[in-house]
């Protein structure tokens, strides 16, 4: 066989001049949803769904479940299976990704692409330990597993005495070697963020603020499955047009998890005149959270959403206190899925310094709570305080004024913002 | 014109001297415009670079002055975080010199802090950027001189070029500095000037241009624009004050007309080019987002920062509350604005007051 070249990129390496008996392709494991029973071939379905919507730009792929893992070739286009598992690496369902070479069953074949495979991940590095890891589920190959691994593991040993060490324990490299009825060979397992495929559960409908909880909340129900939908409440010109873009920004970076999500605007700012009118100063943020429920509501209903998302943490401000949350929770039929609930605020930004929302959440425009906060609001509302302070508003007018005041725009997924840390 | 602006003023072939020459003809019409010599001018990016240039390269080219800066509580980002790289990375102690209720330097702070200890170098603001309150530059460098020979004193003339006379001659400063773009030469354009025998250490190094103060071909064009700008705007000081003036006087009485409720923050004498003002009941930042939806500019604090609702060090430095400074705005007035533009502004402000105006306290 002629020297096959490997060219590394980051840690997913790539094959030039690849001999044609040799192909790449990306081993994606699927967790959770092997285990669904009945259900099982839908789950599969929509994932394959989700993973082509996510890179049908990059090429034309065969994309293939079986034996509890999705198989992805690449059929034309030469695409780099880097930026294919990379994608990937953020699609719910995906517990992780390997990109690996794949080939017929061949001992002489099965050595070369070894050593080969060697030379890349293993060289030019000082010396490094590895180990080699077989399993054959093909049992008309004529080695056993153990034999194949001290085989390869020998002529590895030979071939680049200095360089090279065995270690069984934690070694530099794991180069694992499956032979089927293809040998497959790689060594990189790309963690994934797990989950259920997006829409496995339905649809829910997100208040996303500029803030940082609430994006972090859209991404947790998103990796149970849901469809997001994301309702904003724009309060022009108390909050500036760079606060909508913001929003939107976090909405668009939310895609990259979710897929495409349609994006409603709510003209918030009569509304909210009125209630600074008719409302008393200590009860305004009670008050305005349940006419945002309620809206939400609406447009839920119409949308077919089955729930309503926010990013509410017990306790976080005066309008989260379990009373105040059950003042708001009782205006509203559909569920409310409270994702931080019970979360430090601490591990709230760690998450959204992982989905890449966290940079862009403290950009420093105010958001209509901000503007409208009242300097003591009341902390433990009861139901009749809540139902009190609405007594001067006309709340149907205001919620059916309020639906011609949505626009709405479709946030398609995009991959053009900075990587998540 | 623009043709020889291509050539590199330190090339010896002949596009790079007539090149040369466009830069000199530039000195020579700042140097009538702002009294000053031609080898006082050191060409830079803008004002913010001039600043650093001068309190850093000042402060770093002779070692034996005393270690002590004075500037003021009133001063631009860019002096007051160059101020600070002196402390954190060289060393100096750094007093910030109160400011009065009218926004101009606290003189008998200024005595105290020059008595208090030896200083080494002097910064202020000639005219404030925030609220326009005019600092006698004379007077100030008379008392910094007597009390404080050795020091080097720095004016931020920024706002003072083009709009108002100025002799670099007779200031009494050492080293000053300026923007083109605040009179209509492009962006990225600025000097500093600085008196013969102060030496100045670069910050920024190269080629050796500028008298190896400044480092980097000089942008040939941006020079020439510059100078052009300034002299437009000099020939015709007295003109444009007296308009300016009428604008923002104007503007004011339309105010008072329509009964928006306001406070004047800029000080009685202030330059007419910026007034700060603040309308109680509406958040300066929701009045700059309603205008600029009319694409009717305006500012909060500083325009150069996006910081957070209420912070305003100047403002707060002349002893506003917060209220005021959240409600606190920044208007440009402009020779080339007309009495109607003015008219119309203050109609705008009413009927967005009238409309977004929260009055709390039921």
């Amino acid at each position: 066989m002629a020297a096959t070249q490997y060219i590394e990129e980051g840690e997913v390496f790539q094959l030039t001049d690849r001999p044609d008996n040799i192909n790449e392709l990306l081993l994606v494991r699927i967790g959770e949803i092997t285990l669904k029973g009945l259900n099982r071939g839908r789950f599969v379905a929509r994932l394959i769904g989700n993973i082509k919507r996510r890179i049908k730009d990059l090429g034309e792929f065969s994309i293939v479940q079986s034996h509890s893992r999705i198989w992805i070739h690449a059929l034309s286009g030469e695409p780099s299976m880097k930026e294919v598992a990379k994608r990937l690496s953020t699609v719910f369902g995906i517990v992780s990704i390997s990109p690996a070479l794949e080939f017929d069953p061949d001992w002489e074949t099965l050595v070369q692409v070894v050593e080969d495979y060697a030379t890349v991940v293993l060289l030019g590095k000082g010396k490094r330990t590895f180990k080699l890891e077989t399993k054959r589920v093909n049992k008309s190959f004529p080695l056993s597993s153990y034999e194949v691994s001290s085989e390869l593991g020998a002529k590895l040993l030979t071939r680049f005495p200095e360089q090279l060490s065995v270690k069984m324990i934690e070694p530099d490299i794991t180069i694992h070697v499956e032979i089927r009825d293809k040998i497959y060979v790689y060594h990189e397992t790309i963690p994934g963020h797990a989950g259920l495929p997006v829409g496995m559960s339905g649809r829910g409908m997100l208040l996303l603020s500029g803030g940082i909880d609430s994006p972090v909340a859209g991404y947790m129900m998103a990796s149970r499955g849901m469809i997001l939908e994301a309702i904003y409440f724009h309060t022009f010109p108390y909050t500036s047009q760079q606060a909508l873009d913001k929003v939107e920004k976090l909405a668009q970076i939310l895609t990259r998890y979710a897929g495409r999500i349609a994006f409603h605007t709510v003209d918030f700012t009569d509304i909210q005149l009125e209630l600074n009118d008719k409302v008393p100063e200590d009860m305004l943020t009670v008050v305005m959270r349940r006419i945002m429920m309620r809206i939400a509501e609406e447009l839920a209903r119409e949308r077919n959403a089955k729930a309503i998302i926010t990013g509410e943490s017990l306790g976080q401000v005066a309008s989260q206190t379990a009373e105040a949350l059950m003042a708001t929770d009782v205006v509203v039929g559909l569920p409310v899925f409270r994702p931080l609930i019970g979360l430090d605020k601490n591990d709230t930004i760690a998450l959204a310094r992982k989905i890449g929302t966290f940079e862009t959440s403290i950009l420093p425009y105010d958001d209509c709570c901000t503007v409208f906060v009242s300097k003591h609001p009341k902390t433990h509302p009861s139901l009749a305080d809540a139902d009190k302070a609405e007594a001067r508003l006309d709340m149907d007018a205001l919620i059916e004024t309020s639906r011609e005041k949505i626009s709405t725009k479709l946030i398609d997924l995009s991959f053009e913002f900075e990587e998540s840390h | 014109m623009l043709g020889e602006c291509g050539n590199n003023p330190s090339s010896t072939h002949a596009g790079g001297l007539r090149a040369l020459a466009q830069v000199n003809e530039a000195k020579r019409i700042i140097s009538r415009c702002l009294d000053c010599s031609p080898d006082d001018i050191i060409f830079t990016s803008g004002g913010t670079e001039s600043i650093n240039l001068a309190l850093l390269g000042s402060s770093l080219a002779v070692n034996r002055r005393p270690k002590r800066a004075l500037t003021t509580s009133g001063e631009h980002d860019a002096v007051i975080e160059t101020m600070k790289v002196l402390r954190d990375m060289y060393g100096f102690e750094i007093d910030f010199v109160e400011i009065t209720d009218d926004g101009v330097v606290d003189i008998e702070v200024l005595k105290e802090a020059l008595h208090e200890a030896p200083c080494g170098l002097a910064s202020f603001l000639v005219v404030s950027n925030e609220t326009g309150a005019i600092n006698d530059v004379q007077y100030l460098t008379t008392i910094i001189r007597q009390r404080a020979p050795q020091a080097i004193i720095h004016g931020d003339i920024v706002q003072v070029c083009g709009k108002m006379p100025f002799s670099f001659k007779r200031s009494g400063l050492d080293l000053a500095s300026l923007s083109g773009h605040k009179f209509g030469a492009p962006k990225g354009t600025g000097v500093l000037l600085k008196r013969k025998g102060i030496s100045i250490s670069p910050i920024i190094h190269g080629g050796g241009q500028q008298k190896n103060i400044r480092s980097g071909t000089e942008n040939v064009p941006g020079v020439y624009a510059l100078a052009l700008a300034l002299e437009s705007h000099v020939l015709r000081l007295a003109e444009h004050m007296e308009h300016v003036t009428s604008l923002r006087d104007l503007f004011i009485h339309r105010i008072e007309m329509l009964r928006i409720p306001h406070v004047v923050i800029s000080p009685e004498g202030a330059s007419p080019y910026v007034l700060s003002i603040a309308f109680p009941g509406i958040r300066g930042e929701t009045l700059l987002n309603a205008l600029s939806a009319e694409d009717i500019y305006i500012s909060t604090g500083s325009a150069c920062g996006s910081k957070r609702a209420g912070d305003n060090h100047v403002l707060l430095a002349m002893g506003l509350d917060k209220e005021t400074i959240l409600s606190a705005v920044r208007i440009s007035f402009a020779p080339q604005q007309s009495s109607e533009d003015i008219e119309y502004l203050a109609r705008r402000i009413a009927d967005i007051y009238g409309r977004y105006a929260i009055h709390r306290g039921r």
